[in-house]
């Protein structure tokens, strides 16, 4: 992942700060994660891939696929030993409380993410060919970020607590990755907390077992796609247009797949702490199909 | 006890889509709900509040959209919201009665739960409270205006709220409670929840208690830091006038955050206040007008 500087939602503006309140409603999520945000600081790449996974993204078919999804990458987790972070930290009871809302805000939108990000990738590279097509009329969902879900509140990327600072650090240079993915950050608040999540997780993230359960998350959102009811065609004419450098974009989709698949089992690993597997498993949010006619028009 | 034991200390509770953290001290003793103001949260309250912990129960919310609680961007954060919450709040507690403590918009909360809810409230306490049309003070209109929520990073806007504070103690407060009374609203959802809150500031909803607050009886104390330059001291006087069986005390050496700038002189007059033998008073405030007061529509 190249060192773009992302484009804050605070910062965002015309078409950018369009797509940042669609990406909101349309995901039903209540911040915008890093992927867009860098994406947003490449020419109008942005604007440009969101207007082409729209209709896809605003189905309730990738609402089920992602629910399908976020259900199998629990079961892979079955065999795994527990991080049991919550356990070590001393939190109290409002502190865990609004920890498991954040992990449900994220293993709400992490699974979502990962199709969005593979569904480009397999356009850009020629292998988006959606065998699914159902009846147009029956496929919105109803949009909007739901009332209960917890922001993707953050702590700054440079805290001024320096062992927070240290953990990040440590953070990028293991994963090997130029920032630190927002569920860390949502984390952060808990200080404590993330520390001794990070240095339970940090011991299995080279491992081979982890590796393996990386690759088979990102072929779950490989074959998922293959249901999305739209097809979509990324070629790179379109993003010289744009004035978006292809294999960069494409290198971004390579590098968010396996970093957002990476989210998907960590997300899933603090989420174990907290709830039984067929919590976990369940979408925290489920959507609602729109009636007839619903959604026809912007599609 | 610091902000970050307090935090962890703080207990949860959900009220529809909605929920409140909160520090409850339990127990089977007369209760005392401790309400803050704006930008601050519940730890604002705990030297004064935790004095009372051997003689009642304390019950300390953070507001919605402040401290701990629910920050997101999807509700009313006024103060007749606020009051509504706090009902039910206490509804969930199986808490019938109770002496309410306000401060700032924690006072007109309070205010408005002694006028709407008034066989709930034993007894009244406001410091350095907003009435009448004494809000929002300027710092508070500005920082309320939704720009701020893209004009301004967390960092820059908590930074300006932070040298805007200052001016409400007498000295400098120590260094770790000023930043344990701000971390909540160091990122950009505290930050924009915080904007929110100052954005839904209603002069409306304390103007329309004015008519009703000389019907109320209910035992009252107003403790009011004398240099207050954000809740002057006339406004308290006039609170003590309208008011018919309130007592008034001018709190020297303290500007708007009382409880803070004179902790030890707070706490002896709660004591005196709250003393059983003026238990007799509390039997006989209930409304001497012609008629309930009923919420506006």
């Amino acid at each position: 992942m190249s060192r773009v500087k992302p484009i804050s939602e605070r910062a965002a503006k015309d078409d950018i700060a369009r797509v940042y309140h669609e990406i909101r409603q349309t995901l039903r999520i209540d911040g915008v994660n890093l992927l867009f945000r860098i994406l947003a600081a490449q020419g109008s790449s942005l604007p440009f891939l969101w207007d082409k996974m729209k209709a896809n993204a605003k189905s309730i078919e990738f609402e089920r696929l992602a629910d399908e999804l976020r259900h199998q990458a629990v079961q892979q987790l079955r065999d795994f030993a527990p991080l049991s972070a919550s356990s070590k930290t001393n939190l109290g009871p409002s502190q865990i409380y609004r920890l498991r809302k954040a992990i449900d805000t994220y293993r709400y939108i992490t699974p979502k993410l990962l199709l969005w990000t593979t569904s480009i990738r397999r356009a850009m590279t020629g292998e988006f060919h959606p065998i699914s097509k159902k009846d147009e009329t029956d496929q919105a969902m109803i949009l909007g970020i739901p009332p209960t879900m917890f922001p993707m509140e953050m702590v700054s990327e440079q805290p001024d607590n320096i062992d927070l600072n240290q953990a990040f650090e440590d953070i990028r240079k293991t994963l090997g990755t130029p920032r630190v993915n927002s569920y860390f950050r949502t984390f952060a608040l808990w200080p404590e907390y993330l520390k001794t999540y990070w240095q339970s997780l940090r011991q299995l993230v080279n491992s081979a077992e982890y590796s393996s359960l990386l690759t088979e998350v990102q072929e779950l959102s490989f074959k998922k796609v293959e249901e999305l009811p739209y097809q979509m065609s990324l070629m790179p004419e379109e993003f010289e247009q744009h004035k978006a450098d292809f294999q960069e974009i494409l290198e971004h989709m390579h590098s968010f797949e396996r970093i957002i698949a990476m989210a998907v089992l960590n997300v899933n690993l603090a989420g174990r702490d907290l709830m039984n597997e067929e919590d976990l498993s369940i979408s925290p949010f489920p959507a609602t199909r729109g009636g007839p006619n619903h959604g026809l028009a912007i599609l | 006890m610091d902000w970050q034991s307090y935090e962890r200390s703080q207990e949860v509770i959900e009220i529809g889509d909605r929920f409140i953290s909160y520090f409850d001290s339990g127990g089977d003793l007369p209760v005392i709900l401790f309400i803050h103001g704006i930008p601050t949260w519940g730890y604002l309250w705990w030297d004064v509040a935790s004095h009372f912990q051997q003689t009642h129960r304390i019950v300390i919310p953070d507001l919605i959209g402040f401290g701990h609680s629910d920050k997101s961007d999807r509700f009313d954060r006024s103060i007749r919201s606020q009051e509504e919450m706090l009902i039910q709040l206490m509804d969930h507690l199986n808490i019938r009665s109770f002496t309410v403590v306000g401060h700032d918009i924690g006072g007109g909360v309070a205010q408005r739960i002694v006028t709407f809810h008034n066989d709930r409230v034993e007894r009244l306490c406001l410091m350095n409270s907003i009435c009448y049309d004494s809000w929002p003070v300027e710092m508070m209109l500005q920082f309320g205006h939704p720009s701020v929520v893209n004009k301004l990073s967390a960092t820059v806007a908590i930074e300006s709220l932070k040298q805007g504070l200052k001016m409400g103690f007498n000295k400098t407060p120590d260094k770790d409670f000023l930043e344990g009374l701000l971390t909540p609203y160091k990122t950009e959802v505290g930050k924009r929840s915080l904007v929110r809150c100052a954005a839904a500031l209603n002069t409306n909803h304390t103007t329309e208690l004015t008519p009703y607050l000389p019907t109320i009886n209910t035992p009252s104390l107003i403790l009011w830091g004398e240099d207050d330059s954000f809740q002057p001291l006339n406004y308290g006087l006039r609170l003590a006038n309208d008011l018919p069986n309130s007592h008034f005390e001018a709190i020297s050496d303290a500007k708007h955050f009382v409880m803070i700038d004179q902790p030890s002189r707070i706490k002896t007059h709660l004591e005196k206040f709250l003393q059983p033998s003026n238990h007799v008073e509390i039997e006989s405030h209930r409304h001497r007008g012609p008629e309930e007061p009923q919420h506006q529509a």
